[in-house]
C-alpha cells in the first residue's frame, strides 16, 4: 500500500513526468524529517530486489578519483567534491612501448590534523607524480612517497620507502626533504635519485645536479654531510656507517628511462633488481653463484623470459618460470 | 574475478579499516554490481548510476575507519549508498523544478508546458549546463539547482561575492544565446504540429 508521496517518488524515479506543483510537493515531502523512515523502507526494497548490473567501471579508475579529492583538499579551498573536477594535473601515466601501461595509486590519508597523499607504484610497475610545487618525482617498482597534500610548514616533507627519482624545483625559503627510513636529503632544488628499499641494508643516495645535504641521526647528534653533483653515498642501515663513492649517472637513473642495468652487479643484487622490476620470487640456492659477476642491459619492455635467457648467457644457470616465481638452478655440465 | 572469495568479508573489512588496498578493490569487485543495480533501481533515468557508484565507494574510502568489523559490509555499503542515493533524488528535484520554473524567465524560453518540444528544451538547457566550465557550472548549479544566496555560495567555496555574480552573468549570458539559436527550430517544431 503506497502513500501518495511514495507514489510520487516511484514516479519521479521512473522517469515520468511531473508538473511544477508535484515536484514542490515531491521536494518538501524528501527535504520533511519525518519521512526519512519512509524513504528508507523505500529504499531497503529497492536494495533487497536490486539485481547486478554490469558496470564499466575499473578499480584503476576509482582510484583516479580517490586522488583527484586528494589533490582538491591540496588546495586548502572549501571545494564542493563534485564529480569530474579538473584540478590540477597530478601525473603522466608511463606507457611502455609494448602497450603496457603503468598506473599510480594515490590515497588519501585523511588523519586528523594532517592531510598526507600517498603515490604508491606498485610492484612491477613504475609511475610519476608532480607535487603541488611542481616537483617531478619518479617511482620505481614497489615504492610509496607519502607527502603532505599542502606545503604548509618551513619545509617541503616527503617520507620514502623504495626508490624514486626526484627533480625538485627551487624554493629558497622551504628546503625540500625526503626522509627514508633514518636519513633524510636536505634539497634546495636539484636531480638526486634516493634507494630505501625496506630489505636492502643500504640506503643509496646519488646526486645528478645542484646542491644536497645528506642528514643523519636525530637531535643533538645530528650529522649534515654536503654532496655535490657525481657524488654518491651509501648509508648503511646496520652499522650507520657513510661510504662516499662515484657513480654512472647512466646506470643509477637507467629505470627511469625503463632500463634495467646490471654493471658487475653480484648475484643477489641481479636478483633483486630482477623481482622488483618483474614483480616475480626468485627461488635459488643462496650458496650458489656468490662469486658471479653480471654486467648487462635490458632495453624498454624486455619480457622476463627474453631478460633471463640473456642472464643466462653470461651465468651458466637453468631457469623455470612458474606464474609469478622463477626458479633458478645451475646448469650441470655435460661430460 | 577468481580469488575473491578466498577472503570472508569480515577479513577484508579488517584490513580495509588499516587502509589495505587489495581488500578495498576486492570488496570493490565484489559488490558493484549489486550496488548499480540498486541505484538504478532508485534514481531517475538521466542520473548516471555509474557516477553515484563511485561517490559511494569513494565515501567508504574516505570513512574505512569508521567501518564495523562486528556489523556486515553490505549493511555499510547499503548505508552509504542510501544517503548517496537521497542526496542524489534531492538533487534532481531541484533541478527539475529549476528547468520548468524558472529557467523559462532566467532564459527568456517561452512557456510550453506538457509538449514535447518542451522535454526537448529541457533536455537541451541540461546538456547547455553540463557544457558551462566546470566552476561557472558548479557556482550556478548551487544558485539555481540548490537554491542558495550569492552570499552563501561565496562562503561555501571561499571566494567573493563579486565572483559568483560575474560567473552566474556569464552563464546566464552563455545560455540564453545558445538558446535563442535554438528557439528558431523549436518554433518550427511547434508550428509544424499545428
Amino acid at each position: 500500500m503506497d502513500d501518495k508521496f511514495i507514489h510520487l517518488l516511484k514516479r519521479f524515479v521512473a522517469g515520468d513526468y511531473l508538473s511544477v506543483q508535484e515536484l514542490k510537493t515531491l521536494k518538501e515531502w524528501i527535504n520533511f524529517p519525518g519521512s526519512q523512515l519512509k524513504i528508507s523502507n523505500w529504499a531497503q526494497e529497492n536494495w533487497m530486489q536490486a539485481s547486478e548490473m554490469e558496470t564499466a567501471i575499473t578499480f584503476e579508475e576509482l582510484v583516479s578519483r580517490i586522488d583527484e579529492q586528494c589533490q582538491s583538499e591540496q588546495k586548502g579551498k572549501n571545494y564542493l567534491s563534485k564529480l569530474s573536477a579538473k584540478f590540477q594535473r597530478i601525473a603522466a601515466i608511463l606507457i611502455l612501448p609494448f602497450a603496457i601501461l603503468l598506473a599510480y595509486f594515490i590515497f588519501s590519508d585523511n588523519t586528523f590534523n594532517n592531510q598526507y597523499c600517498k603515490a604508491i607504484a606498485p610492484k612491477g610497475q613504475k609511475s610519476e607524480i608532480v607535487l603541488p610545487d611542481n616537483t617531478h618525482i619518479w617511482l620505481n617498482s614497489g615504492t610509496q612517497v607519502k607527502y603532505p597534500s599542502s606545503f604548509e610548514k618551513n619545509s617541503r616533507d616527503v617520507f620514502l620507502t623504495g626508490e624514486a627519482y626526484f627533480e625538485v624545483s627551487k624554493d629558497k625559503h622551504k628546503p625540500f626533504i625526503v626522509h627514508a627510513s633514518d636519513i633524510a636529503v636536505k634539497v634546495l632544488g636539484t636531480k638526486f635519485n634516493v634507494k630505501a628499499y625496506p630489505d636492502d641494508e643500504i640506503i643509496e643516495t646519488s646526486l645528478l645536479s645542484g646542491k644536497i645535504n645528506l642528514i643523519l641521526g636525530q637531535g643533538k647528534g645530528t650529522k649534515e654531510i654536503e654532496m655535490n653533483p657525481g657524488e654518491k653515498l651509501d648509508y648503511s642501515k646496520g652499522s650507520r656507517i657513510t661510504t662516499e663513492s662515484g657513480f654512472e649517472a647512466d646506470e643509477t637513473v637507467a629505470w627511469v628511462n625503463n632500463r634495467l642495468v646490471f654493471r658487475d652487479d653480484t648475484f643477489s643484487n641481479m636478483v633483486k633488481k630482477i623481482e622488483r622490476w618483474y614483480n616475480v620470487e626468485i627461488i635459488y640456492d643462496r650458496h650458489l653463484f656468490q662469486d658471479r659477476r653480471l654486467t648487462a642491459e635490458l632495453l624498454e619492455g624486455e619480457s622476463l623470459e627474453r631478460a633471463l635467457q640473456i642472464i643466462g648467457k653470461a651465468i651458466d644457470i637453468n631457469y623455470r618460470i612458474e606464474k609469478q616465481k622463477v626458479y633458478i638452478n645451475p646448469k650441470k655440465k655435460n661430460l | 574475478m577468481k580469488g575473491v572469495e578466498l577472503y570472508s568479508d569480515n577479513n577484508l573489512v579488517l584490513r580495509l579499516k588499516t587502509g589495505d588496498q587489495l581488500a578495498y578493490e576486492v570488496l570493490f569487485y565484489k559488490y558493484k554490481n549489486k550496488l548499480k543495480g540498486f541505484i538504478v533501481n532508485s534514481t531517475p533515468p538521466h542520473i548516471d548510476p555509474d557516477e553515484v557508484l563511485q561517490q559511494v565507494f569513494i565515501k567508504i574510502w574516505l570513512q574505512r575507519e569508521k567501518l564495523d568489523p562486528e556489523k556486515s559490509f553490505l549493511s555499510f555499503l547499503f548505508t552509504i549508498a542510501k544517503h548517496e542515493v537521497i542526496d542524489q533524488l534531492r538533487s534532481a528535484v531541484n533541478k527539475k523544478l529549476y528547468l520548468l520554473g524558472d529557467m523559462l524567465t532566467d532564459l527568456n524560453i517561452p512557456d510550453h508546458s506538457g509538449s514535447d518540444p518542451q522535454q526537448e528544451m529541457e533536455q537541451k538547457v541540461d546538456e547547455l549546463i553540463k557544457k558551462l566550465p566546470e566552476r561557472r557550472k558548479q557556482i550556478f548549479e548551487l544558485s539555481r539547482f540548490d537554491g542558495l544566496s550569492y552570499k552563501e555560495i561565496a562562503k561555501q567555496l571561499n571566494i567573493s561575492e563579486n565572483t559568483v555574480d560575474t560567473q552566474i552573468r556569464k552563464a546566464l549570458d552563455f545560455l540564453r544565446n545558445e538558446i535563442k539559436k535554438l528557439h528558431f527550430i523549436i518554433f518550427l517544431l511547434i508550428n509544424s504540429k499545428k
